[in-house]
Parts: structure tokens; C-alpha cells; sequence
């Protein structure tokens, strides 16, 4: 699984937890932009991807857990 | 317009059972009793935590049954997780003073940590309750998801499983009913919190068997409807367990 692939994880998992809304916002603020066709980065993915995930981390300490799960399954270095 | 902070609500689909559980969006997580109105009896289903969560869950009993806590004859708590279980002294203290407590021979130990010292009646699989009505309740053990003493209830009057933990979500989003995205809400809980596969499917193995219309899970949405609870055992059964040994 590349990082891409990865962020399209996370973000469809948070949708159920936080709400489409909320993820979609959370990830264009990283530069990152969702769709139903996958996920488009603008500049460095490894840049956003940390900047969503760091975003994503800190919502509730549930959410920090569930993306160490995620990247410990799929193979995923944060 | 229902107030989902204060108003206890009939599930859809059911005349008697309703929800008197909260969302607590600091944590994610929504916490739901159950109160099973049965005639002039009544039966809560893991009461919950104490504090401020007790007063919330405390105040939608009350409206459910219009202040009469003496129709609560029977509890049950399907495992020893405080926020199941750790308001069970306080509502001792106000329902029927021959109130039963239905719990797993394995939960059971743990009771009296909760100061809970009323009398307890002790299940195993397959063990069923009946209301004054006949209306029967069935105990189904699902040892180590995620606790030894685990169970589920089935209500066959209305076709409901009362599910504990199995089928809950993480949801700071909340919604009392699942929505498109519930199910993978779901797997952010059960895959941290479900230790192992083989306990995992045993269980999805004794739910397949029953006719159920809706899912009653103790964190995050009813999932309604037989093809939803299809889709939601499915997702369990596929669910990578066990991630952090």
C-alpha cells in the first residue's frame, strides 16, 4: 500500500468517526484533496500526509490510536 | 423534535425499548443503555457509567418510565466494563428492591468492585429470562470479545440484539442510527479492542443462526434491518484482530 492509498484509508475510516465533512476540511487543509476517484496531493505527499495525519491525530486520543493501528496493519511508517 | 441530550427514544420498529444512552464527543464515543419496557416490568441493559454520564442516563430512565424505577425488575450487565456498569449501585439503590442482575458466571466475580451487593442470577449460553408477559429474553455468551465473560441478548418479541461491544464504533460524529460510513467506524473499535479471531467468528457463527432485525450495540449506532445486519456480521467476520501483539 503506497501513502496515497493510506491517506484514502484513514480518510474513509474517519468519515464514520468524525463525518465526511469534517475529514474533507481536515485533509484540504494538508493540501490533500478527496475524492470518490482517490485522493490528489498538490505538492510533497510525505508533507501532507503528515500534516493530515498530525491534524487527524489530534481530535480525540481515539483517532490517534486508530491511525497507529492502521499504519502498524498496513505497514506504514508515520 | 427529538433532544437527544435529555429525551430518552423509542427504537424504531419496537413499542417498548428504548434508548437512554448519551454521546460524548470528547472521547468519541457514544455509550448505550437500553431499557426494555415490558408491560409493568422493565429490564435495564448496562446502565452505564457514574457522574455526570449516571445523571443523563438517570433522568431519560425516569422519563421512559414517568419517574416509576420500581418497574425495573431486572439488569443485566453483558461484561465488567465500567461504562457499562459502574452506575449498577446507584440504580440499585432506586429500582424494585428484588431486583435481579443477569450476568455472566465470569462478570459476575467482578461485581462487588462495583459495590454492587444486590442478588445476581448467573447465566451461561443459551439461558433465557422471561418477563410476566412470556416475552423471553436469550443470554448468548461470546467469550473474549473482548471479555471471558461477554454476552449478548436476544429479544425474539422484537427481533433485537442487544450486542455489547460487538458491533460498536468509535463515532464522535454521532448518529443514533448507522449511517453509509458506519462500518468503518466500526472496524476503528472492534479492531484495537478484539483480541482474536476465533472468538471473533464463534460469535458472528451464533448470531448468523438468529432471525435479527436490528443491532442494539453499546457504543456508537443501531445498525436496522436485515440486510444492514448481513453487511455489519460480514465486516466483523473480516475484521484484522489481534493488530497489537
Amino acid at each position: 500500500m503506497d501513502m496515497k492509498q493510506f491517506i484514502e484509508l484513514v480518510a474513509k475510516r474517519g468519515y464514520g468517526i468524525y463525518g465526511k465533512e469534517t475529514i474533507e476540511k481536515m485533509a484540504k487543509d494538508a493540501g490533500i484533496s478527496l475524492s470518490p476517484t482517490g485522493v490528489a496531493i498538490s505538492g510533497n505527499v510525505e508533507a501532507a500526509a503528515r500534516k493530515f495525519f498530525d491534524a487527524y491525530s489530534k481530535t480525540t486520543p481515539v483517532a490517534a490510536m486508530n491511525l497507529k493501528m492502521m499504519a502498524k496493519m498496513h505497514n506504514i511508517k508515520l | 423534535m427529538i433532544d437527544y441530550e435529555k429525551d430518552p427514544v423509542l427504537i424504531r420498529g419496537t413499542e417498548d425499548i428504548w434508548w437512554v444512552g448519551f454521546g460524548d464527543k470528547k472521547v468519541g464515543f457514544a455509550n448505550n443503555p437500553y431499557l426494555i419496557i415490558d408491560e409493568d416490568e422493565a429490564m435495564l441493559i448496562d446502565p452505564g457509567p457514574r457522574g455526570r454520564f449516571y445523571k443523563i442516563v438517570h433522568n431519560k430512565v425516569a422519563k421512559a418510565l414517568k419517574g416509576d424505577f420500581e418497574k425495573i425488575k431486572y439488569m443485566a450487565v453483558q461484561h465488567e466494563d465500567p461504562d457499562l456498569c459502574a452506575s449498577l449501585p446507584l440504580f440499585a439503590q432506586i429500582v424494585d428492591e428484588n431486583v435481579k442482575l443477569y450476568v455472566q458466571t465470569r462478570t459476575a466475580a467482578f461485581m462487588p468492585y462495583f459495590e454492587y451487593e444486590g442478588a445476581m442470577v448467573t447465566i451461561e449460553d443459551g439461558d433465557k429470562m422471561s418477563f410476566k408477559s412470556g416475552r423471553e429474553l436469550t443470554f448468548i455468551t461470546t467469550p473474549y470479545v473482548h471479555f471471558a465473560g461477554s454476552n449478548v441478548i436476544y429479544d425474539s418479541k422484537t427481533k433485537t440484539l442487544f450486542s455489547s461491544d460487538i458491533f460498536g464504533a468509535f463515532s464522535v460524529d454521532w448518529n443514533l442510527y448507522a449511517n453509509e460510513y458506519y462500518l468503518e467506524a466500526m472496524k476503528a473499535f472492534g479492531e484495537p479492542y478484539f483480541g482474536d479471531h476465533r472468538s471473533v467468528a464463534s460469535a458472528m457463527e451464533k448470531f448468523e443462526k438468529l432471525d435479527i432485525e436490528r443491532i442494539c450495540p453499546q457504543h456508537g449506532s443501531i445498525i436496522d434491518g436485515k440486510e444492514n445486519v448481513k453487511n455489519a456480521i460480514e465486516v466483523v467476520k473480516e475484521m484484522t484482530v489481534g493488530q497489537w501483539v
